[in-house]
Protein backbone atom coordinates (compact mmCIF):
# COMPACT_ATOMS: atom_id res chain seq x y z
CA UNK A 1 0.00 0.00 0.00
CA UNK A 2 1.12 3.68 -0.99
CA UNK A 3 0.29 6.33 1.31
CA UNK A 4 0.14 9.91 1.05
CA UNK A 5 2.80 11.56 3.06
CA UNK A 6 1.90 15.07 4.01
CA UNK A 7 2.93 17.63 2.89
CA UNK A 8 2.07 16.57 -0.57
CA UNK A 9 4.45 17.72 -3.23
CA UNK A 10 3.74 17.30 -6.86
CA UNK A 11 6.29 14.53 -7.29
CA UNK A 12 4.31 12.61 -4.91
CA UNK A 13 1.17 12.52 -7.23
CA UNK A 14 2.68 10.92 -9.74
CA UNK A 15 3.07 7.75 -8.62
CA UNK A 16 -0.72 7.59 -6.99
CA UNK A 17 -2.04 8.86 -10.19
CA UNK A 18 -0.64 6.56 -12.29
CA UNK A 19 -2.51 3.79 -10.20
CA UNK A 20 -6.25 2.66 -10.64
CA UNK A 21 -6.76 3.51 -13.78
CA UNK A 22 -2.89 3.71 -15.65
CA UNK A 23 -3.67 6.74 -17.03
CA UNK A 24 -0.60 9.28 -16.19
CA UNK A 25 -1.46 12.69 -14.37
CA UNK A 26 1.87 14.50 -14.86
CA UNK A 27 2.39 17.36 -12.91
CA UNK A 28 1.65 20.38 -15.10
CA UNK A 29 -0.97 19.32 -17.56
CA UNK A 30 -2.93 16.14 -17.60
CA UNK A 31 -5.12 14.50 -20.22
CA UNK A 32 -5.32 17.13 -22.92
CA UNK A 33 -8.77 17.76 -24.18
CA UNK A 34 -9.91 17.84 -27.74
CA UNK A 35 -8.96 21.74 -27.58
CA UNK A 36 -5.45 20.58 -26.06
CA UNK A 37 -6.71 22.87 -22.77
CA UNK A 38 -5.58 20.59 -19.65
CA UNK A 39 -8.21 19.17 -17.34
CA UNK A 40 -6.42 19.39 -13.86
CA UNK A 41 -3.24 21.38 -13.09
CA UNK A 42 -1.93 19.26 -10.46
CA UNK A 43 0.63 20.96 -9.40
CA UNK A 44 -1.77 24.27 -9.25
CA UNK A 45 -4.14 22.52 -7.15
CA UNK A 46 -1.19 21.58 -4.65
CA UNK A 47 0.31 24.81 -4.13
CA UNK A 48 -3.00 26.01 -3.98
CA UNK A 49 -4.13 23.75 -0.94
CA UNK A 50 -0.82 23.40 0.53
CA UNK A 51 0.06 20.07 -0.23
CA UNK A 52 -3.18 19.38 2.09
CA UNK A 53 -3.85 15.66 1.24
CA UNK A 54 -6.72 15.53 3.36
CA UNK A 55 -8.43 18.84 2.43
CA UNK A 56 -7.95 17.85 -1.10
CA UNK A 57 -9.63 14.52 -0.29
CA UNK A 58 -12.39 16.47 1.50
CA UNK A 59 -13.14 18.78 -1.06
CA UNK A 60 -13.37 15.95 -3.85
CA UNK A 61 -15.69 14.29 -1.50
CA UNK A 62 -17.88 17.01 -1.76
CA UNK A 63 -17.84 17.93 -5.14
CA UNK A 64 -18.96 14.34 -6.45
CA UNK A 65 -21.28 14.91 -3.23
CA UNK A 66 -22.92 17.59 -4.44
CA UNK A 67 -22.26 17.88 -7.91
CA UNK A 68 -25.12 15.68 -9.39
CA UNK A 69 -27.77 17.67 -7.30
CA UNK A 70 -26.50 21.15 -9.09
CA UNK A 71 -26.26 19.86 -12.12
CA UNK A 72 -29.79 18.13 -12.25
CA UNK A 73 -30.78 21.72 -11.31
CA UNK A 74 -29.24 23.34 -14.24
CA UNK A 75 -30.93 20.70 -16.48
CA UNK A 76 -34.52 21.45 -14.80
CA UNK A 77 -33.70 25.09 -15.57
CA UNK A 78 -32.70 24.60 -18.93
CA UNK A 79 -35.53 22.65 -19.55
CA UNK A 80 -38.43 24.71 -17.76
CA UNK A 81 -36.31 28.57 -20.02
CA UNK A 82 -35.39 29.45 -16.60
CA UNK A 83 -32.40 31.40 -17.36
CA UNK A 84 -32.54 32.95 -14.18
CA UNK A 85 -32.41 30.02 -12.20
CA UNK A 86 -29.63 28.47 -14.37
CA UNK A 87 -27.21 31.69 -13.41
CA UNK A 88 -28.07 30.81 -10.05
CA UNK A 89 -26.84 27.09 -10.25
CA UNK A 90 -23.96 27.82 -13.09
CA UNK A 91 -22.49 30.52 -10.41
CA UNK A 92 -22.19 28.19 -7.70
CA UNK A 93 -21.18 25.19 -9.98
CA UNK A 94 -18.47 28.22 -11.55
CA UNK A 95 -17.37 28.43 -8.09
CA UNK A 96 -17.03 24.83 -6.72
CA UNK A 97 -14.95 23.86 -9.40
CA UNK A 98 -12.81 27.20 -9.13
CA UNK A 99 -11.31 25.61 -6.55
CA UNK A 100 -10.35 22.73 -8.20
CA UNK A 101 -7.62 24.24 -11.28
CA UNK A 102 -10.01 22.43 -13.30
CA UNK A 103 -9.34 24.32 -17.01
CA UNK A 104 -11.38 22.61 -18.98
CA UNK A 105 -14.45 22.35 -16.80
CA UNK A 106 -13.79 25.75 -15.19
CA UNK A 107 -14.25 27.51 -18.56
CA UNK A 108 -17.34 25.45 -19.70
CA UNK A 109 -18.70 26.34 -15.88
CA UNK A 110 -18.21 29.96 -16.27
CA UNK A 111 -19.17 29.84 -20.74
CA UNK A 112 -22.51 28.51 -18.93
CA UNK A 113 -23.00 31.19 -16.31
CA UNK A 114 -21.82 33.83 -18.90
CA UNK A 115 -24.97 32.39 -21.39
CA UNK A 116 -27.36 32.71 -18.74
CA UNK A 117 -26.52 35.71 -18.19
CA UNK A 118 -27.00 36.91 -21.55
CA UNK A 119 -30.22 35.05 -21.80
CA UNK A 120 -28.62 32.73 -24.30
CA UNK A 121 -30.18 29.52 -23.57
CA UNK A 122 -28.92 27.64 -26.94
CA UNK A 123 -24.88 28.44 -25.95
CA UNK A 124 -25.85 27.64 -21.98
CA UNK A 125 -27.03 24.42 -23.14
CA UNK A 126 -24.15 24.04 -25.27
CA UNK A 127 -21.86 25.05 -22.21
CA UNK A 128 -23.68 22.19 -19.98
CA UNK A 129 -22.76 19.95 -22.60
CA UNK A 130 -19.07 20.80 -22.30
CA UNK A 131 -19.24 20.83 -18.98
CA UNK A 132 -20.38 16.88 -18.73
CA UNK A 133 -17.70 16.00 -21.15
CA UNK A 134 -15.02 17.98 -19.00
CA UNK A 135 -16.48 16.59 -15.81
CA UNK A 136 -16.04 13.34 -17.18
CA UNK A 137 -13.15 13.28 -17.63
CA UNK A 138 -12.00 15.70 -14.39
CA UNK A 139 -13.58 12.82 -12.32
CA UNK A 140 -11.74 9.97 -12.47
CA UNK A 141 -8.76 12.34 -12.03
CA UNK A 142 -9.37 13.48 -9.12
CA UNK A 143 -10.34 10.43 -7.13
CA UNK A 144 -6.89 8.82 -8.74
CA UNK A 145 -5.45 12.10 -7.13
CA UNK A 146 -6.97 11.47 -3.55
CA UNK A 147 -7.23 7.37 -3.51
CA UNK A 148 -4.38 5.67 -1.45
CA UNK A 149 -2.68 3.34 -3.98
CA UNK A 150 -3.13 -0.39 -3.22
CA UNK A 151 -0.54 -2.65 -4.12
CA UNK B 1 -4.38 35.99 20.66
CA UNK B 2 -8.18 35.01 22.35
CA UNK B 3 -10.20 32.77 20.34
CA UNK B 4 -12.27 34.43 18.11
CA UNK B 5 -16.05 34.00 16.39
CA UNK B 6 -16.15 33.70 12.55
CA UNK B 7 -19.34 33.95 10.83
CA UNK B 8 -18.69 32.01 7.00
CA UNK B 9 -21.84 32.87 4.68
CA UNK B 10 -21.27 31.28 1.56
CA UNK B 11 -23.43 29.44 -0.24
CA UNK B 12 -20.97 27.37 -1.85
CA UNK B 13 -19.81 24.04 0.06
CA UNK B 14 -16.35 23.41 -1.08
CA UNK B 15 -15.85 27.18 -0.58
CA UNK B 16 -17.26 27.00 2.62
CA UNK B 17 -15.04 23.84 4.27
CA UNK B 18 -12.03 25.54 3.17
CA UNK B 19 -12.35 28.46 5.21
CA UNK B 20 -13.72 26.45 7.87
CA UNK B 21 -10.71 24.60 7.88
CA UNK B 22 -8.41 27.83 7.45
CA UNK B 23 -10.18 29.75 10.62
CA UNK B 24 -10.48 26.75 12.98
CA UNK B 25 -7.36 24.69 12.82
CA UNK B 26 -4.86 27.61 11.74
CA UNK B 27 -6.23 29.96 13.62
CA UNK B 28 -8.82 28.24 16.20
CA UNK B 29 -11.43 30.33 15.28
CA UNK B 30 -14.96 29.22 16.37
CA UNK B 31 -17.05 28.91 13.24
CA UNK B 32 -20.68 29.25 12.60
CA UNK B 33 -21.39 28.38 8.80
CA UNK B 34 -24.58 29.78 6.75
CA UNK B 35 -25.47 29.79 3.14
CA UNK B 36 -27.07 32.33 2.62
CA UNK B 37 -27.97 36.00 4.13
CA UNK B 38 -31.41 35.48 5.49
CA UNK B 39 -29.67 32.65 7.54
CA UNK B 40 -27.02 34.92 8.86
CA UNK B 41 -29.01 37.69 9.84
CA UNK B 42 -30.72 35.28 11.90
CA UNK B 43 -27.62 33.62 13.38
CA UNK B 44 -26.73 37.31 13.89
CA UNK B 45 -29.69 37.91 15.82
CA UNK B 46 -28.74 35.13 18.28
CA UNK B 47 -25.39 35.16 19.22
CA UNK B 48 -22.19 37.87 18.71
CA UNK B 49 -19.48 37.45 16.20
CA UNK B 50 -15.96 38.94 16.05
CA UNK B 51 -16.22 38.94 12.26
CA UNK B 52 -17.56 37.74 8.89
CA UNK B 53 -16.79 36.27 5.97
CA UNK B 54 -19.32 36.81 2.97
CA UNK B 55 -19.76 35.82 0.00
CA UNK B 56 -21.27 38.61 -2.89
CA UNK B 57 -23.54 36.75 -4.68
CA UNK B 58 -25.89 33.88 -3.01
CA UNK B 59 -29.41 33.15 -3.54
CA UNK B 60 -32.16 34.24 -1.11
CA UNK B 61 -30.39 37.32 0.20
CA UNK B 62 -27.21 38.41 -1.65
CA UNK B 63 -24.25 39.55 -0.18
CA UNK B 64 -24.61 43.21 -0.87
CA UNK B 65 -28.06 43.29 0.27
CA UNK B 66 -27.10 41.71 3.54
CA UNK B 67 -24.10 43.95 4.47
CA UNK B 68 -26.42 46.63 4.25
CA UNK B 69 -28.90 44.92 6.58
CA UNK B 70 -25.98 44.02 8.53
CA UNK B 71 -25.09 47.70 8.45
CA UNK B 72 -28.48 49.29 9.21
CA UNK B 73 -28.90 46.91 12.65
CA UNK B 74 -27.47 48.53 15.48
CA UNK B 75 -27.27 45.54 17.22
CA UNK B 76 -23.99 44.79 14.82
CA UNK B 77 -23.70 47.37 12.71
CA UNK B 78 -19.71 48.00 13.07
CA UNK B 79 -19.32 43.91 12.03
CA UNK B 80 -16.05 43.94 11.03
CA UNK B 81 -16.51 41.94 7.11
CA UNK B 82 -14.36 40.38 4.54
CA UNK B 83 -15.99 39.68 1.47
CA UNK B 84 -15.48 36.93 -1.35
CA UNK B 85 -16.30 37.69 -4.79
CA UNK B 86 -15.08 37.30 -8.10
CA UNK B 87 -17.44 40.26 -9.34
CA UNK B 88 -16.02 43.10 -11.12
CA UNK B 89 -18.88 44.89 -11.15
CA UNK B 90 -18.47 48.41 -10.75
CA UNK B 91 -21.68 49.04 -9.40
CA UNK B 92 -21.50 46.11 -6.61
CA UNK B 93 -17.99 47.43 -5.83
CA UNK B 94 -18.96 50.32 -5.14
CA UNK B 95 -22.12 49.57 -3.10
CA UNK B 96 -19.70 47.35 -0.91
CA UNK B 97 -17.11 50.11 -0.23
CA UNK B 98 -19.70 52.42 0.58
CA UNK B 99 -21.33 49.68 2.94
CA UNK B 100 -17.44 49.51 4.66
CA UNK B 101 -15.94 46.17 4.53
CA UNK B 102 -12.75 45.56 6.46
CA UNK B 103 -10.75 43.72 3.65
CA UNK B 104 -11.99 41.43 0.69
CA UNK B 105 -10.71 37.93 -1.02
CA UNK B 106 -11.28 37.21 -4.45
CA UNK B 107 -11.93 33.89 -5.69
CA UNK B 108 -10.85 30.91 -5.93
CA UNK B 109 -9.83 31.42 -2.88
CA UNK B 110 -6.28 30.34 -1.99
CA UNK B 111 -5.67 29.25 1.34
CA UNK B 112 -2.10 30.98 1.86
CA UNK B 113 -3.62 34.32 0.79
CA UNK B 114 -6.69 33.76 3.02
CA UNK B 115 -4.58 33.14 6.07
CA UNK B 116 -2.76 36.23 5.30
CA UNK B 117 -5.52 38.19 5.31
CA UNK B 118 -7.46 36.86 8.17
CA UNK B 119 -3.96 36.90 9.99
CA UNK B 120 -4.41 40.52 9.34
CA UNK B 121 -7.83 40.86 10.59
CA UNK B 122 -7.41 39.10 13.93
CA UNK B 123 -4.37 41.67 14.73
CA UNK B 124 -6.43 44.67 13.42
CA UNK B 125 -9.40 43.42 15.85
CA UNK B 126 -6.92 42.70 18.86
CA UNK B 127 -5.39 45.90 18.51
CA UNK B 128 -8.72 47.78 18.34
CA UNK B 129 -9.91 46.25 21.16
CA UNK B 130 -6.74 46.45 23.18
CA UNK B 131 -6.78 50.35 22.58
CA UNK B 132 -10.36 50.32 23.28
CA UNK B 133 -9.87 48.76 27.13
CA UNK B 134 -6.77 51.22 27.55
CA UNK B 135 -8.77 54.32 26.52
CA UNK B 136 -11.60 52.77 29.50
CA UNK B 137 -9.09 52.09 31.83
CA UNK B 138 -7.58 55.51 31.52
CA UNK B 139 -10.93 57.20 31.63
CA UNK B 140 -11.80 54.86 35.11
CA UNK B 141 -8.46 55.70 36.84
CA UNK B 142 -9.01 59.38 36.57
CA UNK B 143 -12.08 60.02 34.90
CA UNK B 144 -10.34 63.13 32.27
CA UNK B 145 -7.89 63.37 29.42
CA UNK B 146 -4.78 65.29 30.49
CA UNK B 147 -3.87 68.29 28.93
CA UNK B 148 -0.38 69.82 29.41
CA UNK B 149 0.44 73.86 28.80
CA UNK B 150 3.88 74.74 28.36
CA UNK B 151 4.07 78.52 28.06
CA UNK B 152 6.01 81.64 29.57
CA UNK B 153 2.68 83.71 29.56
CA UNK B 154 0.39 82.83 32.27
CA UNK B 155 -2.79 84.67 30.79
CA UNK B 156 -2.44 82.21 27.80
CA UNK B 157 -2.52 79.16 30.15
CA UNK B 158 -5.13 80.56 32.15
CA UNK B 159 -6.88 81.17 28.51
CA UNK B 160 -6.36 77.66 28.13
CA UNK B 161 -7.33 76.03 30.90
CA UNK B 162 -10.56 77.76 30.14
CA UNK B 163 -11.02 76.90 26.61
CA UNK B 164 -11.20 73.55 27.76
CA UNK B 165 -13.92 71.31 28.73
CA UNK B 166 -13.60 67.48 29.82
CA UNK B 167 -10.01 68.29 29.92
CA UNK B 168 -7.72 68.08 32.93
CA UNK B 169 -5.05 71.15 32.21
CA UNK B 170 -1.92 70.83 33.62
CA UNK B 171 0.19 74.41 33.55
CA UNK B 172 3.72 74.55 33.21
CA UNK B 173 6.04 78.16 32.64
CA UNK B 174 9.17 76.95 31.37
CA UNK B 175 10.28 74.05 28.97
CA UNK B 176 12.23 72.66 31.85
CA UNK B 177 8.75 72.67 33.91
CA UNK B 178 7.15 71.58 30.99
CA UNK B 179 9.46 68.36 30.81
CA UNK B 180 8.82 67.74 34.00
CA UNK B 181 5.22 67.52 34.11
CA UNK B 182 5.13 65.24 30.82
CA UNK B 183 7.42 62.76 32.67
CA UNK B 184 5.45 62.50 36.01
CA UNK B 185 1.67 62.93 34.47
CA UNK B 186 2.05 61.24 30.55
CA UNK B 187 -0.85 63.73 29.37
CA UNK B 188 -2.43 62.59 26.17
CA UNK B 189 -2.01 66.34 24.48
CA UNK B 190 0.85 68.72 25.35
CA UNK B 191 0.68 72.20 24.03
CA UNK B 192 4.19 73.68 23.51
CA UNK B 193 3.99 77.51 22.92
CA UNK B 194 5.98 80.66 23.40
CA UNK B 195 9.09 81.89 25.94
CA UNK B 196 9.59 78.87 27.62
CA UNK B 197 13.46 79.42 28.78
CA UNK B 198 16.29 77.47 28.04
CA UNK B 199 14.88 74.39 26.96
CA UNK B 200 13.04 75.81 23.75
CA UNK B 201 10.07 74.38 22.07
CA UNK B 202 11.82 72.58 19.45
CA UNK B 203 14.78 71.30 22.28
CA UNK B 204 11.33 70.31 24.56
CA UNK B 205 10.18 68.89 21.53
CA UNK B 206 13.02 66.52 20.97
CA UNK B 207 13.27 65.80 24.83
CA UNK B 208 9.59 64.45 24.41
CA UNK B 209 9.75 62.38 21.20
CA UNK B 210 12.59 60.46 23.17
CA UNK B 211 10.61 59.18 25.88
CA UNK B 212 8.75 55.87 25.10
CA UNK B 213 6.37 56.67 27.86
CA UNK B 214 5.28 59.69 26.07
CA UNK B 215 5.03 58.04 22.81
CA UNK B 216 1.15 58.21 22.32
CA UNK B 217 1.23 61.58 23.50
CA UNK B 218 0.12 64.46 20.96
CA UNK B 219 2.67 66.88 20.33
CA UNK B 220 0.93 70.56 19.15
CA UNK B 221 3.12 73.59 18.50
CA UNK B 222 1.06 76.65 19.75
CA UNK B 223 2.48 78.96 16.63
CA UNK B 224 1.95 82.94 16.74
CA UNK B 225 -0.86 84.32 16.20
CA UNK B 226 -1.81 85.46 12.49
CA UNK B 227 1.68 83.01 11.36
CA UNK B 228 0.44 81.08 8.30
CA UNK B 229 0.80 77.35 8.43
CA UNK B 230 4.49 76.44 6.90
CA UNK B 231 5.26 73.41 6.04
CA UNK B 232 8.27 73.52 8.20
CA UNK B 233 6.45 74.12 11.26
CA UNK B 234 4.65 70.73 11.12
CA UNK B 235 7.97 69.22 11.24
CA UNK B 236 8.55 66.67 14.70
CA UNK B 237 5.02 67.82 15.66
CA UNK B 238 1.80 66.47 15.10
CA UNK B 239 -0.49 69.12 14.69
CA UNK B 240 0.36 73.12 15.17
CA UNK B 241 -2.55 75.38 16.34
CA UNK B 242 -2.39 78.89 15.65
CA UNK B 243 -2.17 81.45 19.01
CA UNK B 244 -5.37 83.81 20.29
CA UNK B 245 -6.15 86.33 22.70
CA UNK B 246 -9.93 86.26 22.49
CA UNK B 247 -10.80 82.55 24.78
CA UNK B 248 -13.48 81.77 22.33
CA UNK B 249 -11.38 81.87 19.00
CA UNK B 250 -9.05 79.91 20.62
CA UNK B 251 -11.58 77.16 21.98
CA UNK B 252 -12.64 76.42 18.30
CA UNK B 253 -8.99 76.56 17.43
CA UNK B 254 -8.27 73.98 19.89
CA UNK B 255 -11.75 71.86 19.29
CA UNK B 256 -9.90 71.13 15.83
CA UNK B 257 -6.58 69.82 17.24
CA UNK B 258 -7.25 68.29 20.69
CA UNK B 259 -8.30 64.31 19.93
CA UNK B 260 -11.66 63.16 20.87
CA UNK B 261 -10.06 59.52 23.38
CA UNK B 262 -13.03 57.84 22.83
CA UNK B 263 -11.49 55.30 20.98
CA UNK B 264 -10.82 57.20 17.53
CA UNK B 265 -7.83 59.29 17.90
CA UNK B 266 -7.32 62.22 15.66
CA UNK B 267 -10.28 62.14 12.93
CA UNK B 268 -7.31 63.00 10.31
CA UNK B 269 -5.68 59.53 10.85
CA UNK B 270 -9.34 57.71 10.77
CA UNK B 271 -9.91 59.11 7.28
CA UNK B 272 -6.42 58.39 6.61
CA UNK B 273 -6.80 54.74 6.80
CA UNK B 274 -10.35 54.91 5.51
CA UNK B 275 -8.91 56.15 2.28
CA UNK B 276 -5.87 53.66 2.22
CA UNK B 277 -8.41 50.86 2.96
CA UNK B 278 -10.70 52.30 0.31
CA UNK B 279 -8.06 52.34 -2.10
CA UNK B 280 -6.81 49.20 -1.99
CA UNK B 281 -10.30 47.53 -1.82
CA UNK B 282 -11.66 49.26 -5.21
CA UNK B 283 -8.06 48.38 -6.70
CA UNK B 284 -8.15 45.20 -5.84
CA UNK B 285 -11.78 44.09 -6.34
CA UNK B 286 -11.86 46.12 -9.74
CA UNK B 287 -8.44 45.65 -11.44
CA UNK B 288 -7.12 42.81 -9.04
CA UNK B 289 -4.14 45.15 -8.18
CA UNK B 290 -2.63 44.04 -4.95
CA UNK B 291 -1.79 47.78 -3.54
CA UNK B 292 1.32 48.28 -1.23
CA UNK B 293 2.91 51.39 0.99
CA UNK B 294 5.40 52.96 -1.55
CA UNK B 295 8.73 53.18 -0.29
CA UNK B 296 9.88 55.43 -2.47
CA UNK B 297 7.00 58.03 -3.61
CA UNK B 298 7.47 60.24 -6.73
CA UNK B 299 7.21 63.62 -6.38
CA UNK B 300 4.05 65.32 -7.30
CA UNK B 301 4.02 66.81 -10.76
CA UNK B 302 2.01 67.84 -13.57
CA UNK B 303 1.74 64.95 -15.62
CA UNK B 304 0.33 63.21 -12.18
CA UNK B 305 -3.94 63.33 -13.35
CA UNK B 306 -6.41 62.46 -10.91
CA UNK B 307 -8.83 64.43 -9.15
CA UNK B 308 -9.65 66.08 -5.92
CA UNK B 309 -12.41 66.29 -3.28
CA UNK B 310 -12.72 67.88 -0.25
CA UNK B 311 -13.59 66.58 3.71
CA UNK B 312 -15.03 68.40 6.12
CA UNK B 313 -14.69 66.59 9.49
CA UNK B 314 -17.66 66.99 11.82
CA UNK B 315 -18.23 69.68 13.47
CA UNK B 316 -14.67 69.80 13.35
CA UNK B 317 -14.88 73.15 11.62
CA UNK B 318 -11.39 71.98 10.20
CA UNK B 319 -11.74 71.79 6.58
CA UNK B 320 -9.23 69.07 4.71
CA UNK B 321 -8.78 68.38 1.54
CA UNK B 322 -7.95 64.50 0.60
CA UNK B 323 -6.36 64.64 -2.82
CA UNK B 324 -5.90 61.84 -5.10
CA UNK B 325 -3.58 61.51 -7.78
CA UNK B 326 -2.67 58.60 -10.11
CA UNK B 327 -0.37 58.08 -12.78
CA UNK B 328 -1.18 57.78 -16.39
CA UNK B 329 -1.31 53.90 -16.36
CA UNK B 330 -3.14 53.59 -13.28
CA UNK B 331 -5.89 56.33 -14.78
CA UNK B 332 -6.47 54.87 -18.11
CA UNK B 333 -7.38 51.44 -16.56
CA UNK B 334 -9.21 53.09 -13.81
CA UNK B 335 -11.28 54.38 -16.79
CA UNK B 336 -11.58 51.03 -18.78
CA UNK B 337 -13.30 49.36 -15.43
CA UNK B 338 -15.59 52.75 -13.93
CA UNK B 339 -16.55 53.77 -17.38
CA UNK B 340 -16.39 50.71 -19.42
CA UNK B 341 -14.35 52.20 -21.95
CA UNK B 342 -11.17 50.78 -23.64
CA UNK B 343 -7.63 51.88 -21.71
CA UNK B 344 -6.62 52.92 -25.23
CA UNK B 345 -10.03 55.09 -26.32
CA UNK B 346 -10.04 57.28 -22.65
CA UNK B 347 -10.22 60.51 -23.50
CA UNK B 348 -8.88 63.03 -20.77
CA UNK B 349 -12.14 63.80 -20.12
CA UNK B 350 -12.85 60.22 -19.19
CA UNK B 351 -9.73 60.51 -16.71
CA UNK B 352 -11.25 63.13 -15.03
CA UNK B 353 -14.56 61.54 -14.56
CA UNK B 354 -13.13 58.22 -13.77
CA UNK B 355 -10.81 60.34 -11.46
CA UNK B 356 -13.92 62.05 -9.84
CA UNK B 357 -15.94 59.04 -9.53
CA UNK B 358 -13.17 56.98 -7.51
CA UNK B 359 -13.09 60.05 -5.07
CA UNK B 360 -16.55 59.98 -4.57
CA UNK B 361 -16.05 56.37 -3.78
CA UNK B 362 -13.26 57.02 -1.35
CA UNK B 363 -15.34 60.36 0.03
CA UNK B 364 -18.45 57.92 0.85
CA UNK B 365 -15.91 54.95 2.59
CA UNK B 366 -14.85 57.53 4.54
CA UNK B 367 -18.05 58.61 5.62
CA UNK B 368 -19.25 55.49 6.88
CA UNK B 369 -16.18 54.53 8.75
CA UNK B 370 -16.77 58.34 9.89
CA UNK B 371 -19.63 57.26 11.45
CA UNK B 372 -18.97 53.94 12.99
CA UNK B 373 -16.97 56.14 15.62
CA UNK B 374 -19.82 58.84 15.88
CA UNK B 375 -17.80 61.36 13.27
CA UNK B 376 -19.55 63.14 10.74
CA UNK B 377 -18.44 64.25 7.35
CA UNK B 378 -19.82 66.20 4.62
CA UNK B 379 -17.84 66.63 0.99
CA UNK B 380 -17.92 69.05 -1.86
CA UNK B 381 -17.70 66.96 -5.73
CA UNK B 382 -14.13 66.31 -6.70
CA UNK B 383 -12.66 69.01 -9.27
CA UNK B 384 -10.20 68.90 -11.54
CA UNK B 385 -6.74 69.25 -9.88
CA UNK B 386 -5.61 72.21 -12.06
CA UNK B 387 -8.28 74.60 -11.41
CA UNK B 388 -6.42 75.74 -7.90
CA UNK B 389 -3.13 75.49 -6.15
CA UNK B 390 -2.48 73.16 -3.80
CA UNK B 391 -1.47 73.47 -0.24
CA UNK B 392 1.58 71.99 1.78
CA UNK B 393 -0.13 68.39 2.73
CA UNK B 394 -0.02 67.80 6.00
CA UNK B 395 0.37 64.21 5.37
CA UNK B 396 0.66 62.17 2.37
CA UNK B 397 -0.24 58.49 1.67
CA UNK B 398 1.68 57.16 -1.07
CA UNK B 399 1.06 53.26 -2.80
CA UNK B 400 2.27 51.28 -5.66
CA UNK B 401 0.43 47.92 -6.85
CA UNK B 402 2.52 44.91 -6.21
CA UNK B 403 2.27 43.33 -9.61
CA UNK B 404 2.28 46.07 -11.98
CA UNK B 405 3.85 49.40 -10.08
CA UNK B 406 1.49 51.36 -10.79
CA UNK B 407 1.54 54.55 -8.27
CA UNK B 408 -0.90 56.47 -6.58
CA UNK B 409 -0.33 59.14 -3.95
CA UNK B 410 -3.08 60.83 -1.17
CA UNK B 411 -2.50 64.13 -0.06
CA UNK B 412 -3.76 65.42 3.10
CA UNK B 413 -4.24 69.37 3.45
CA UNK B 414 -5.67 71.71 5.83
CA UNK B 415 -8.17 74.30 3.63
CA UNK B 416 -9.74 77.33 4.07
CA UNK B 417 -13.57 76.97 5.76
CA UNK B 418 -14.85 79.12 2.78
CA UNK B 419 -12.72 77.22 0.17
CA UNK B 420 -15.42 75.27 -1.03
CA UNK B 421 -15.92 74.53 -4.22
CA UNK B 422 -19.34 75.60 -6.51
CA UNK B 423 -22.23 74.87 -4.19
CA UNK B 424 -20.56 74.41 -1.14
CA UNK B 425 -20.38 71.31 1.20
CA UNK B 426 -23.00 68.78 0.11
CA UNK B 427 -23.87 65.69 2.50
CA UNK B 428 -21.99 62.37 0.97
CA UNK B 429 -25.61 60.18 0.21
CA UNK B 430 -25.23 56.44 -0.54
Amino acid sequence: MTDVTKPLRPGDLDPLARSGTGRSVSARSAMPDAGGASDLDVAALDERLGGDHELLSELVDLLRSTLPDLLARIDDCLAAHDLGGVREAAHALSGAIGNFCAPAAGRSATALLAAARRGDRSEAVRARGEFAASWQRLEPLLVELVTPRRG
Amino acid sequence: MESMRALIIEDEITTRVLLRRILSREFGCEVTECQNGLEALEALSHREFDFAVLDLRMPVLDGVETLDAIRQSPGFAALPVVVMTVEREEGRVRRVLELGISDYLLKPLRPDHVSDRVRQLMAKIAGARAAEAGSRAREAADGQPRLLVVDGDAGFRRLVAKAVEGWQVVEAESGLAGLKQAIELKPNVVLIGQNLGILGADLLLKKLRTRDQLHQARLCLVRPEGSAPEPDAHRGYDVTVERAADPDLMRARLAAVLPDLDGAADPVDAIGVAVAAALGQFFGMMLSLEVEPDPDPPAPGDDILGARTKLTVGDRHRPLEVVLRWDLATARRLAGVVLDVGADQATDEDLELAGAELARIVASRVKTSLEASGGRLTYSPAVPLDRTPLGPPRQTLTFRTVKDGLRYRVDFIDANEDDTAPGGPVPVLP
